[in-house]
């Protein structure tokens, strides 16, 4: 794993599972007010979006490292990007989309400089 | 069954892991800290980060080992010579004497026989003026070997609290009913539902690395608890021995000594072709067997590749003739390569730092999970003694030992890492048993935490713990500006490195901060509590609400 490689995988984490969060009741209610629930479309819309963001940031463990490694370090990415996220989620619920907004932005800069650094000068 | 599965599981989860909580704390302070044992070695050695950055070739490197150990023990059984890599710049040579020269005060057992140095790999000569220390092999064998026990006993424990924390992760997976409605929820400030959301966060979250670190925990002790299977499967072949033989390829080549003299052959020259064989690939040990002998064999094993797998293949050399004799572990069988996954992926030798930091990340969350869980039972059974509490009476017995136990093990354990660094760097140099000595310290410094909680298990206690933890982490960065060369002013500010150093201190800091947030929460809490206090019944009545919410 490279610095750019690292960074870009938990972005995609931190971006999958806030979304995966903002589908769900709580986390939902927690930025719209008591009560309110996402319309199944948009619940729909955010599942996808998270799950594809989840596989993409395995996808690109298992390209740095292969399978055996890759799936490995994947995890162990998707364990600390959700361990953050609950913390952020706990302190500043009502920010969720600001950040997986940022994060997804963050995104694009990072892949940037990650496929520049894999590129053969 | 009368009650249901739910509630028989979690009477398990409750009892299994409530049973061994403690020793699993250490367990998991140990190994979480083994995951950069070469770097905490090196951090302990301040004497070699100026030498960190002279890079020799590994040929040389073997040449001057030989010529050592030709002057130093040329009659010994076995040499062992480990190269330097990327992680550990001091190169090892170590032997085991002959029986013959060791005398009366060994006798049978070569581990006895057994004496290792560290030499400078650039001049081959050894390295007097570095401190005498464990370092990290200290916390790795802790995590396992304990300390002060026999092994063996110390590893029936450690197996055992193994089993029952590997019972404890199935049960609770079945206990918790809402893993996936609850994934990210972690309630503040609501008494014990905190402390359940954060078990389940923590335990939930690493779950992936809990289960494998568990299963593969017991992997790597399986020979103890569960010799059944090998002996079965390997009736035919002669029992646990063929099972050895197929598994750790480096242990090949080891026959009986012919007695008669016969120069040994040119180690340097030997290790070209072992490079040449695996295409250039970096070696990791030497193994020297009769040196001196007519049956010399020399065995190099090869670094282990990015792979899960903690196999390494190995070639074995005529030590006199220089003629290769076999290629161990070159087509490892499926048995072999299925083990060596699984205890690769405890070592995790194949990570990066980026991925080793994970590794360690997951291990501290494994204690944060172990640690709330234990608090979760004493608030608990607090909340239910509650009536009688209040009346006037005193907490039970068990509900004040666990609490005790909590308090000493939680923010005491990290008092005796504290303690154990600490020592390293404060105790002289020149001091005779020094290395034991800072082992005394670490224990010294958890037993005083530990005999001080059960004195007085209060928040008050938690709180003068939780800070001077806090101290003891934050103050050894400051405490490497008077005692070494290589503080963070040098190796971080300069950029002069080395950079596992200065990732150490960074380190260090980054978990002092922590202890020290945990330390200032809890005064708030304690502030908030004297208040409420104080303003007496009426704030009271907003009580009983809060406390149905709670349970």
């Amino acid at each position: 794993m490279s610095a750019p490689g690292f960074l870009l995988a938990l972005v995609l984490a931190g971006c999958a599972w806030s979304e995966l969060a903002m589908a769900m009741d709580r986390h939902y209610a927690d930025i719209h007010g008591r009560g309110v629930e996402p319309s199944p479309t948009l619940r729909m819309r955010l599942r996808g979006a998270g799950l594809l963001g989840l596989l993409a940031s395995l996808a690109l463990n298992v390209h740095m490292q292969g399978w055996s490694v890759g799936l490995v370090a994947g995890l162990g990415v998707l364990t600390l990007a959700a361990l953050l996220l609950v913390l952020a989620v706990s302190y500043w619920p009502a920010r969720l989309p600001a950040m997986a907004r940022a994060l997804l932005f963050g995104a694009l800069p990072l892949m940037v400089w990650w496929v520049t650094s894999v590129a053969p000068s | 069954m009368k009650e249901g599965l739910r509630q028989s599981m979690a009477w398990l989860h409750t009892w299994c892991g409530l049973l061994v909580c403690w020793v699993l704390l250490l367990v998991f302070a140990g190994g979480s800290a083994s995951y950069f044992k070469e770097e905490i070695s090196l951090w302990m050695m301040p004497e070699l980060h100026a030498s960190a950055a002279a890079p020799v070739t590994q040929a040389q490197a073997i040449e001057r080992a030989a010529a050592y150990l030709q002057q130093r023990a040329p009659q010994a059984e076995r040499w062992f010579i480990t190269l330097p890599d990327q992680r550990s710049v001091a190169m090892r040579v170590g032997w085991i004497a002959s029986p013959a020269a060791a005398g009366k005060e060994a006798a049978s057992s070569p581990r006895s026989r057994f004496k290792s140095e560290r030499i400078d790999a650039a001049t081959g000569q050894p390295l007097a003026r570095v401190r005498d220390t464990r370092g990290g092999e200290f916390l790795y064998r802790l995590h396992f070997d304990l300390h002060y026990l026999p092994v063996q006993w110390a590893r029936w424990i450690v197996s055992v609290c193994a089993l029952f924390m590997l019972v404890a992760i199935v049960s609770g997976v079945i206990t918790h009913r809402r893993i996936f409605a609850d994934f990210f929820t972690f309630r503040r400030n609501k008494g014990q539902r905190s402390w359940l959301d954060a078990h389940n966060a923590t335990a939930v979250l690493a779950l992936p690395f809990h289960l494998m670190i568990t299963y593969t925990g017991l992997i790597t002790l399986m020979f103890m608890i569960m010799p059944w299977g090998v002996q079965t499967a390997y009736r035919e072949q002669g029992g646990e021995k063929a099972f050895f033989e197929e598994v750790f390829p480096g242990g090949a080549g080891r026959v009986k000594a012919a007695g008669v003299a016969a120069p040994l052959t040119s180690l340097p020259a030997l290790a070209e072709r072992a490079r040449q064989h695996w295409q250039g690939a970096p070696l990791a040990l030497v193994v020297v067997n009769n040196p001196g002998d007519a049956k010399a064999t020399a065995v190099i094993t090869r670094q282990k590749l990015a792979t899960l797998s903690s196999l390494q293949p190995a070639l074995v050399f005529d030590g006199v003739s220089g003629r290769q004799l076999a290629a161990a572990g070159e087509a490892p069988s499926a048995t072999a390569v299925t083990r060596g996954a699984l205890v690769g992926l405890h070592l995790a030798h194949f990570a990066d730092p980026w991925l080793r930091a994970l590794f360690f990340l997951c291990g501290l969350c494994g204690y944060l999970m172990v640690a709330t869980g234990a608090l979760l039972w004493a608030v608990k059974t607090r909340q239910k003694q509650a009536k009688a509490i209040v009346a006037g009476a005193r907490a039970g017995f068990g509900l004040r030992l666990v609490e005790a136990l909590n308090l000493g093990a939680i923010a005491g354990l990290p008092i005796a890492f504290a303690g154990y660094f600490w020592a390293n760097r404060l105790l002289p140099v020149e001091m005779a048993g020094r290395a034991q000595m800072e082992i005394h310290l670490f224990f010294a410094a958890w037993a005083l935490a530990a005999v001080l909680a059960q004195i007085r298990p209060s928040l008050g206690m938690w709180r003068l713990q939780l800070g001077a933890g806090a101290l003891l982490f934050l103050g050894l960065p400051l405490l490497n500006v008077f005692t070494t060369d290589s503080h963070l002013g040098v190796t971080l500010l300069q950029g002069r490195g080395p950079w596992a150093v200065a990732g150490c201190d960074l380190t260090l800091l980054a978990l002092g901060s922590v202890l020290a947030l945990a330390a200032s929460l809890l005064a708030r809490h304690q502030r908030a509590r004297h208040e409420r206090a104080v303003q007496g019944p009426a704030r009271r009545t907003a009580h009983p609400a809060v406390a149905k919410e709670i349970t």
